[in-house]
């Protein structure tokens, strides 16, 4: 059993694949896994086994590389929890993305009294002025370009231009962080 | 032992970090401080103002004095009907016993996002302390599931009213495929029964009348067959018994077969009946199950054909090739100049068990079932069937397959 999971995650998957490549794509992943999948619920606890899954056989069927599904869902993500019920609570956590990305963890924080046992990663920023650094850690593994394309997704959600690339990764340095530089 | 008081000093700049929505009034209740909060929300207040210049007590009755609400350590809700009368605050008021001042530590009372996003509020505005987030994680949650139940819910609601409807229709069309059935039946038992009386007769009738009775016979026949195929077809589909067979399969050959098929009876009807391909022969061979794209096309083209009185049948095929493999398409319509689809009929025309027209004297005789065979077959193929269709002008039915 891997670590648990909100099913808010899967639907999002679900939803990012047949809006961009349509209702047939996601069937045709499901089928080339053998499940039967249905609905996801919300708040439904899943074992993160079934999203790996998931995302490998997403990029095995839209020939993307998992790295390139992960970050264009990571994109994805900020529109969806955005447009299903997330919309108003984002600008409190900041208004701008060098204010939203200083408290990510507070709102994860915050998140976790709403879905017990959330397994939230921990963001470390550090700002030195027109670059900022982030750390990302989390218990689970392969994560980091989703990480990538949520950067990306909050810079066009903030209308903010940035460059990000990522400096150090887990499987040599125990973490993977990321450089976002604004562009003025 | 005795009990000792320890002393210390309260660093308000330090409180106002950890309470943005301070207040400190001094002995005289006017406002010496505010946090910077408060300051944001109510910038209309000033300090050395009376408390109650700003603030006015919901709960409890302003007839109290304050300092009696602090020794009892009440709870108080304020509003602040000059510096912004749309918000409420909940305070504890905490004697300083060195001075005789009064901190209020506060927090926004029932606030919702809308609210705190409209006061141009942040995370940083609020106490670490203040579980405001935590009710608004929660009840955005709640609501979300909610909504997510209501939604699973309609869509149960849905699928039973669609049951119910299929149960009532499939019950229509058994009784309608029994006419349909009964008709040929009693034209070929009659018909036998001549024939073979004028046989055991001892006049026999001409040669050609009785070639015309066994020609009744055999049309009737094949009539019969063709509903029963359809009924075995449905009855395959629905059981999930029916398996779509791949395999590499010339396109063009498929449309060519089509043609030649239903050339005679399009030329019949004085009908123009052309194919127009853009598959270039690189393209032809197609990983797909042509047998039953046949039967579709059949369908499609026998109905086309059946319902065009004058004019032509078209059908178009192309390849559409996009970005990701599994937008590759190839589509086919088939368009025809015929008696078109009334738009309340539009939506029904898939569904199995159901005709256009219902009635026991239908100007179109077979089982109805034609359409819905292809839309099931065309989804089993994991593609989409749709039409379009202005009543008295045509119909174009469009197949949308996924290639692999």
């Amino acid at each position: 059993m891997g670590v648990i999971l909100y099913g808010l995650i899967n639907k999002g998957l679900k939803n990012y694949i047949e809006q961009t490549f349509g209702a047939t794509a996601w069937t045709a992943i499901t089928d080339s896994l053998g499940l039967q999948i249905g609905e996801f619920i919300a708040m439904k606890i899943y074992d993160d086994e079934l999203t790996y899954k998931l995302v490998a056989a997403a990029s095995q069927n839209l020939e993307l590389s998992p790295a390139e599904f992960l970050r264009l869902f990571g994109r994805h993500w900020i529109i969806y929890t955005a447009e299903h019920g997330y919309g108003q609570l984002l600008p409190i956590f900041g208004r701008n993305l060098r204010e939203f990305l200083g408290n990510l963890n507070h709102m994860h924080a915050h998140m976790g009294g709403a879905m017990p046992g959330l397994n939230a990663p921990i963001f470390t920023v550090t700002d030195l002025g027109q670059t900022m650094s982030l750390r990302y850690e989390s218990k689970r593994d392969g994560l980091a370009p989703m990480v990538l394309g949520l950067l990306e997704g909050l810079a066009e959600r903030f209308s903010t231009q940035v460059e990000i690339s990522q400096i150090l990764y887990r499987a040599s340095s125990g973490h993977d962080e990321f450089t976002i530089r604004m562009i003025t | 032992m005795n009990p000792t008081k320890s002393k210390f000093t309260v660093n308000i700049e330090a409180l106002k970090e950890l309470f943005p929505l301070l207040l400190l009034l001094d002995h005289k209740q006017k406002i010496a401080d505010l946090g910077p909060a408060l300051a944001k929300i109510c910038p209309a207040i000033e300090l050395s103002q009376d408390f109650s210049e700003y603030f006015k007590l919901i709960t409890p009755s302003d007839q109290q004095p304050l300092a009696s609400m602090v020794s009892q350590r009440d709870r108080l809700l304020l509003m602040t009907p000059k510096a912004n009368p749309k918000i409420r605050l909940r305070a504890i008021p905490i004697q300083l016993e060195e001075d005789q001042a009064i901190l209020l530590l506060m927090v926004l009372y029932q606030a919702s996002p809308a609210d705190v996003n409209s006061l141009q509020l942040t995370i940083s505005d609020f106490s670490a302390l203040d579980p405001i987030f935590d009710n608004m994680m929660l009840f955005q949650t709640q609501d979300m599931t909610i909504r997510e139940a209501k939604e699973i819910n309609a869509r149960l609601v849905q699928a039973k009213q669609a049951a119910e409807l299929a149960n009532q229709a499939k019950s229509q069309f058994l009784a309608r495929m029994s006419h349909e059935i009964r008709t040929p039946m009693t034209a070929i038992l009659g018909f036998t029964e001549m024939l073979g009386n004028r046989l055991s007769g001892t006049r026999i009738k001409s040669r050609l009348t009785l070639l015309d009775w066994l020609r009744t016979i055999q049309t009737n026949g094949t009539h019969l067959l063709s509903i029963l195929d359809d009924l075995l077809d449905i009855a395959r589909i629905e059981s999930g018994k029916l398996r779509i067979v791949k395999k590499p399969s010339l396109l063009t050959q498929l449309l060519q077969e089509i043609l030649e098929m239903f050339s005679p009876m399009a030329q019949s009807k004085a009908l123009d009946f052309q194919i127009i391909h853009s598959i270039k022969s690189t393209d032809d061979r197609l990983n797909i199950d042509s047998l039953r794209l046949r039967q579709v096309l059949i369908n499609l083209v026998n109905n086309a054909i059946k319902f065009t009185s004058y004019g032509s049948i078209k059908i178009y095929a192309e390849i559409t090739r996009a970005h990701h493999p599994l937008t590759h398409r190839l589509i086919i319509k088939v368009e025809d100049s015929g008696i078109g689809i009334e738009p309340s009929y539009l939506e029904h025309i898939f569904l199995p068990f159901e005709q256009i027209d219902g009635s026991d004297t239908r100007l179109y005789s077979g089982t109805g079932l034609g359409l819905s065979i292809s839309k099931q077959l065309i989804e089993l193929m994991n593609g989409q069937i749709s039409v379009q269709s202005q009543a008295g002008k045509g119909s174009c039915f469009t197949v949308s397959l996924p290639l692999d």
